[in-house]
């Protein structure tokens, strides 16, 4: 064993998609794929010695809310997102089309139609991630840092601009709020150049968080764009995927990895760092889009989704230190939220109204 | 937007006070918030379960009585994987999860916390999102607050029952004393059962006083565990 810092890694598959406006169509583009969810455990603290049984458990646990706490945050802001600019989006009369899907669901659709068709969908972006981290794979096997970096930082900044500008717009739309052309744009301009800097380059820490929140909350946000079926039918697919990528011998992720550990270098992509932990932005996204459509229907979904999220996280983490190998981070989380939302939606929510009406409280 | 915000207070102020001022000081009890989240989740679903027999609805003690059962089984599961968990930790870490005396004291709050702000958050959530927008609702039963408001307060003296009954149980279960356990029992089915009245005419007249006086009970009984925790030698 090195006597350097030994990486326990926590992965997931992902796949970022950055969207273009063209026009009054938007079309999907499936630009990058996020690397890996990473998770770095520094086990040195664990050997010293002048530190106390209760310090070990403590920080433990510290670490684990040091990744509580951001994807909270990202699950909250999407939620916001889904409520307050959606609605504006959905009136401006933009069709969303994708250029990934061969099924686009219409309501008069059968119920066996929709699944097939988001099956379908979910299939072949699940087929797309696993292309884009196959190439990424080979890029750092061969050492094209410079085509690696330069498609992320690209696909970075161009996702900061569309999805910042909409995000503006919409949000001074929503609270009635004003801006002159040059304002816009200069904050714009700013906010884009300061999330490329630092997530990429130097910045506080916390601004690099913050930063690593936003994308992963735009991307998140926009995928809950998607038909609803495709949905969650793609929650699915890439929560297998990632168990299949990561605990495969030959998963692209696990390839990924064991390269970057036996260089010793970092793995490329966007990996939120929080203390002893880190985690790719992948989770972020996923964990967003499925409470984010949970928050559609109902908020007894929604924040069934929420804690079922926070728990899958925890129980995976529980995981990491018990088996100390490799894990996806999807999975769990998104096995419990997809059961408990359907779990809800059909079964909870009608008991729960009917407690309301009747004021009865259990 | 004042309603709403006002009614929000109701019944988040004091978890979120006690999560901010009291759990995150010790992170581990916040792993242990999340975890009864989502025990009581799970009591909620299976609950839910019994509503689609039909006929229930018109049974309203049954079915009440019927989620109290399985939300003291899941208080209890609860228990034992807090239990489980301790003990793994000692067993294989050599480290406890929680040190000092109030240790099991620390588990229940955080525990009854999470128990309290899942229950929160699925019965209350709707009704609040509800409450945001031109108009109000108020209820033969009591006129004088409206439904939204009533609403929140019935869930904020059950945040505070939640947290007392998690006390109540943990100590019963770590003592096995029968005592606790059946005063448990009869504090949380006296405070379900009462709520049963609610759609009575003039029912706020003595549902909520009710309530308030079981909250009572439970934090004297609360109380005096924490006082036998004190005056017990370590």
């Amino acid at each position: 064993m090195s006597n350097q810092e030994e990486e326990r890694l926590l992965n997931g598959g992902d796949s970022q998609i950055n969207s273009d406006l063209q026009d009054n169509a938007i079309k999907e583009e499936d630009s990058d794929s996020e690397a890996v969810e990473t998770i770095n455990y520094d086990p040195t603290l664990d050997s010293d010695n002048d530190e106390s049984e209760e310090g070990i458990t403590t920080r433990y646990s510290e670490n684990i809310i040091s990744l509580l706490k951001p994807v909270s945050i990202a699950m909250i802001i999407v939620i916001w997102a889904v409520h307050t600019l959606s609605p504006i989006l959905n009136s401006s009369g933009v069709p969303v089309s994708s250029a990934v899907m061969v099924y686009t669901e219409s309501e008069s659709d059968s119920g066996w139609l929709k699944l097939g068709g988001a099956l379908l969908n979910a299939l072949i972006v699940v087929a797309m991630v696993c292309v884009i981290t196959v190439i990424l794979v080979l890029l750092f096997v061969y050492n094209c840092y410079k085509i690696i970096y330069g498609w992320l930082i690209t696909s970075s900044a161009v996702l900061l601009f569309t999805m910042g500008w909409l995000w503006l717009e919409f949000t001074l739309r929503a609270y009635s709020l004003t801006i002159d052309y040059f304002s816009y744009f200069f904050l714009l301009y700013n906010f884009t150049i300061l999330g490329v800097v630092s997530i990429f380059w130097q910045a506080p820490t916390i601004f690099t968080q913050a930063y690593l929140i936003v994308v992963s909350c735009m991307t998140g946000w926009w995928l809950t764009r998607l038909p609803e079926w495709t949905t969650w039918a793609i929650l699915a697919a890439v929560a297998i995927y990632d168990v299949i990528a990561v605990l495969t011998p030959k998963g692209p992720l696990k390839l990924l990895v064991e390269t970057a550990e036996k260089r010793k270098v970092p793995i490329p992509g966007l990996i939120y760092e929080s203390k002893k932990f880190k985690l790719g932005l992948g989770d972020f996204v996923f964990y967003s889009v499925l409470v984010g459509r949970a928050s559609m229907f109902d908020s007894v979904t929604m924040f069934a989704c929420f804690v079922c999220i926070l728990t899958g996280l925890c129980l995976t983490l529980f995981c990491l230190g018990i088996f100390k190998k490799a894990l996806p981070a999807l999975p769990i989380s998104i096995a419990l939220g997809l059961i408990f939302y359907f779990v809800t939606r059909f079964g909870v929510t009608p008991y729960i109204t009917n407690n309301s009406i009747q004021q009865i409280n259990v | 937007y004042l309603a709403l915000i006002g009614n929000a207070l109701i019944v988040f102020g004091p978890i979120v006070s006690i999560f901010n001022f009291y759990l995150c000081n010790i992170p581990q009890l916040v792993i242990v918030f999340v975890a009864a989240a989502f025990f009581y989740l799970l009591s909620t679903c299976l609950t839910s379960a019994f509503y689609f027999i039909p006929g229930i609805v018109n049974l309203p003690y049954l079915l009440v009585s019927i989620g109290v059962s399985i939300q003291e089984i899941f208080r209890f599961a609860l228990f034992l994987a807090y239990l489980f968990t301790e003990r793994g930790y000692e067993r294989n870490l050599k480290v406890k999860l929680l040190y000092g005396k109030f240790a099991w004291l620390h588990a229940s709050v955080a525990a009854g916390l999470g128990f309290a702000t899942c229950h929160a958050l699925l019965l209350n959530g709707n009704v609040l999102s509800q409450s945001y927008g031109p108009g109000t609702l108020y209820l033969p039963n009591c006129p004088t607050i409206t439904y939204f408001t009533h609403h929140s307060i019935t869930t904020l003296l059950f945040v505070l029952l939640n947290i007392s009954w998690m006390i109540i149980g943990f100590q019963g279960y770590i003592k096995k004393s029968v005592l606790r356990i059946i005063s448990l029992l009869v504090l949380h089915f006296a405070a379900s059962l009462i709520t049963v009245l609610n759609n009575k005419k003039d029912s706020c007249l003595y549902v909520l006083p009710t309530l308030a006086s079981l909250v009572v009970i439970g934090a004297i009984i609360s109380t005096v565990e924490l006082i036998i925790i004190c005056n017990k030698d370590e």
